[in-house]
């Protein structure tokens, strides 16, 4: 038994460390806005943050010390690992923010109210077009500096497609994407790979599949999800398509209970080919595995001769509190964070286009898939689906509901729908 | 006969299942936390090599020194003062059975039944008027409201079995109340002194919810949000948080794999009681 379970006998190799050297905030910012270490000023400032790879969190806490540098203000950067959002809820619901935080694709819908309009800081005219109308409430007035900008498909990994014939180019509609998982799972591979056990990677499958059947090109049911008429028996698309995908066996057999990590390790050994999943991922397969080759594509359209889409959205986008007790020291700390090289930097770490138009960032091995779609006009720019047409708070319905789809229970449709229909109308009624 | 050898038998048996299903994480946990993150192998498989560059991120990245230092300060300050405070909060309930002591310890045993993340809205903004949040005090006070009441249960509990007639020879000798609780009782109650720091103590150690609210300076961090902290949405580091829970449990098993003799004849006498 002991020697069944002992494994290889010598570590696996590294991947290499190439530029690690000179890609520091010292190496890569503008050295003439550089001045020397000032004296600190008392006043220190909190800022808490959603983002735990290592390269960025560690570029976070580079500029923040920075920042420091330059102008005396300490910035305490806290990355309270993956209950940021809870601990969020919690200091909204009891008046007490950070100074400084991460909107994470919020800023409008659920932190508008504590945020502090950001329209006269010099970066404001430079914001994004394909982010400006997410970060930009009805009134005109902006709400977060988008340090980078995300732009989402579906993550794949090439060598399982070359090895089982498709060419993701080719995936246009959902027939296509089915065509292909058809050809994965003759090799004996995971077609689409799921880590149930952290269920908001359900609920990404959801919000990634549901636009494409309910909402893109179809201006009747995205005026009725606003308004509230929405008629949720239309929901039986979004749920039949999965269900088709889980009984035809293309999701992995522990998709339940195999978490992201799992995925992504699943991924990065070529045994898996799709994960609903951000770019991100595909940062985090590298990481494990540099020599494999990763890519994303736009989610499929429903039928021939409708356009794919990609979703875009916050990733690295900071707000500032219209409440913080050092409002001059902050606006100072969001200017300096969206200084041409500081921000440069930082969306370059993320592996993210900039979100703003007079940044440039290094997107690395994803820069060709960014460079194929961003201003490709056959493929619809749409938001992340739960933040533009669910009310507050149904995210976890979208995860939880996923999770029943893959339960396999005599009536989980219904129950799909009817839970949804539910949470929609009661939380509707709220707003 | 044979049915008395049958039954030992399946009572090795059960013990053997239980000491296996308390095992099987302390065994993921080691094998996971000395395997390199490029190792794709099951985590079931135990390497055959040993990797320390986990163990080096826990401690760097991770701040586990720093914070097991805040999780040994706060974790002792709170169960000494669980321990005295419970003991001496006990010592008049068991003793005066009056009516509203009746009612103050029905209150008391009524706070172990809330819930604690139900009130944590009001409790985190209390804490931040009080100017609470991110001091060692903050979480001292919390830690000791919520595991009080479990300390005065038990204290009150064996208080109770303890002969009267021990205080009043102390009271014929010329002892005052207080006297007669620190040199006659105190000594009585080590054995449940041991449960309540067993218990309590492991509590303090491991507790998250309230640590994750009213300790969010990295300066002041414990150990559960040192672990934590290697976990986010969309970027997870398994082994460095493996690497982290592994130093995390280790103080607490080498006392007590030392101190057991204590903990467990303090558990059976406290039984026996």
């Amino acid at each position: 038994m002991a020697v069944s379970l002992a494994g290889c006998s010598q570590a696996p190799e590294e991947p290499g460390t190439e530029n690690t050297t000179d890609n520091t905030v010292e190496n890569t910012v503008d050295t003439s806005a550089q001045k020397q270490a000032t004296s600190t000023t008392g006043v220190t400032l909190e800022f808490l943050y959603n983002l735990n790879g290592e390269a960025v969190s560690d570029a976070v806490q580079e500029v923040c010390r920075k920042f420091t540098d330059e102008t005396g203000i300490e910035v305490e950067a806290v990355m309270p690992g993956s209950n940021f959002s809870d601990i969020m809820k919690t200091r909204m619901a009891s008046n007490q923010l950070p100074d400084v935080w991460t909107t994470h694709g919020w800023a409008v819908a659920r932190y508008a109210e504590y945020l502090a309009p950001l329209n006269d800081f010099s970066f404001a005219s430079h914001i994004a077009p394909s982010i400006k109308g997410q970060i930009t409430d009805e009134n005109g007035d902006l709400y977060t500096l988008p340090i980078d900008v995300d732009l989402t498909g579906i993550v794949y990994n090439a060598n399982v497609l070359d090895e089982a014939g498709v060419n993701a180019d080719d995936i246009l509609t959902w027939a296509d994407f089915e065509d292909a998982c058809e050809k994965v799972k003759a090799l004996g591979k995971t077609p689409i790979q799921l880590g149930g056990k952290d269920n908001y990677t359900l609920g990404n499958m959801m919000d990634y599949v549901a636009p494409t059947l309910i909402t893109n090109e179809n201006e009747a049911n995205e005026n009725a999800l606003l308004d509230g008429s929405f008629d949720w028996d239309n929901w039986n698309a979004v749920v039949d398509k999965i269900d088709f995908w889980n009984q035809s066996g293309y999701f992995n057999v522990d998709a339940v209970t195999a978490d992201f990590m799992t995925g992504i390790g699943a991924l990065a050994s070529e045994q898996a080919a799709f994960m609903f999943t951000a770019a991100s991922g595909i940062t985090e397969t590298y990481v494990q595995n540099p020599d494999t080759e990763m890519g994303f594509i736009p989610m499929p359209a429903r039928e021939d001769g409708l356009r794919r889409s990609l979703m875009t959205g916050e990733h690295f986008a900071v707000g500032m509190s219209n409440s913080t007790k050092y409002p001059e020291e902050a606006k100072m700390f969001m200017e300096f964070l969206a200084r041409e090289d500081i921000c440069s930097y930082l969306a370059t770490k993320c592996g993210m286009p900039s979100g703003l138009d007079n940044v440039t960032s290094d997107t690395g091995r994803l820069a060709p898939f960014y460079d194929k779609y961003a201003n490709d006009s056959a493929i619809l720019n749409i938001p992340y689906f739960d933040r533009k047409y669910l009310p507050s708070g149904m995210w976890n319905d979208l995860c939880v509901t996923g999770g029943t789809l893959l339960s396999n229970q005599a009536d989980a449709k219904a129950t799909v729908i009817e839970q949804m229909r539910t949470s929609y109308e009661e939380k509707k009624a709220q707003e | 006969m044979k049915n008395k050898k049958i039954l030992g038998l399946w009572k090795y048996l059960l013990a053997f299942v239980i000491m296996v299903i308390h095992f099987v994480p302390i065994y993921m946990v080691i094998a996971i936390a000395f395997k390199s993150p490029y190792d794709h192998s099951s985590r079931w498989i135990f390497p055959g090599y040993v990797y320390l560059k986990n163990i080096q991120t826990a401690l760097e990245r991770g701040g586990m020194l720093s914070a097991l230092k805040n999780t040994v300060l706060i974790s002792a300050v709170a169960v000494v003062l669980i321990v005295v405070i419970g003991a001496m909060a006990a010592y008049p309930l068991a003793r005066n059975k009056s009516k509203l002591n009746n009612v103050v310890r029905g209150f008391i045993m009524g706070v172990m039944m809330i819930p604690p993340l139900s009130i944590l809205v009001p409790l985190y903004s209390y804490m931040a008027k009080i100017g609470g949040i991110n001091s060692y005090w903050g979480i001292i006070v919390t830690l000791l409201t919520f595991q009080l009441p479990t300390s005065i249960f038990l204290f009150s509990s064996f208080i109770s079995s303890i002969p009267v007639a021990l205080e009043e020879a102390a009271a014929i000798d010329g002892c005052g109340p207080f006297q007669t609780f620190f040199r006659i009782i105190m000594p009585q109650l080590k054995p449940v002194t041991a449960s309540v720091i067993i218990i309590t103590g492991v509590n303090c150690w491991n507790n998250y919810q309230f640590a994750l609210y009213l300790l969010q300076s990295p300066k002041i961090k414990t150990v559960t949000l040192a672990i934590a902290g290697f976990f986010s949405a969309d970027a997870s580091n398994v082994n460095g948080a493996a690497a982290a829970a592994f130093l995390g449990i280790l103080p607490l098993i080498i006392v007590f794999l030392f101190l057991q003799k204590y903990f467990i004849q303090g558990m059976v006498d406290s039984a026996i009681k």
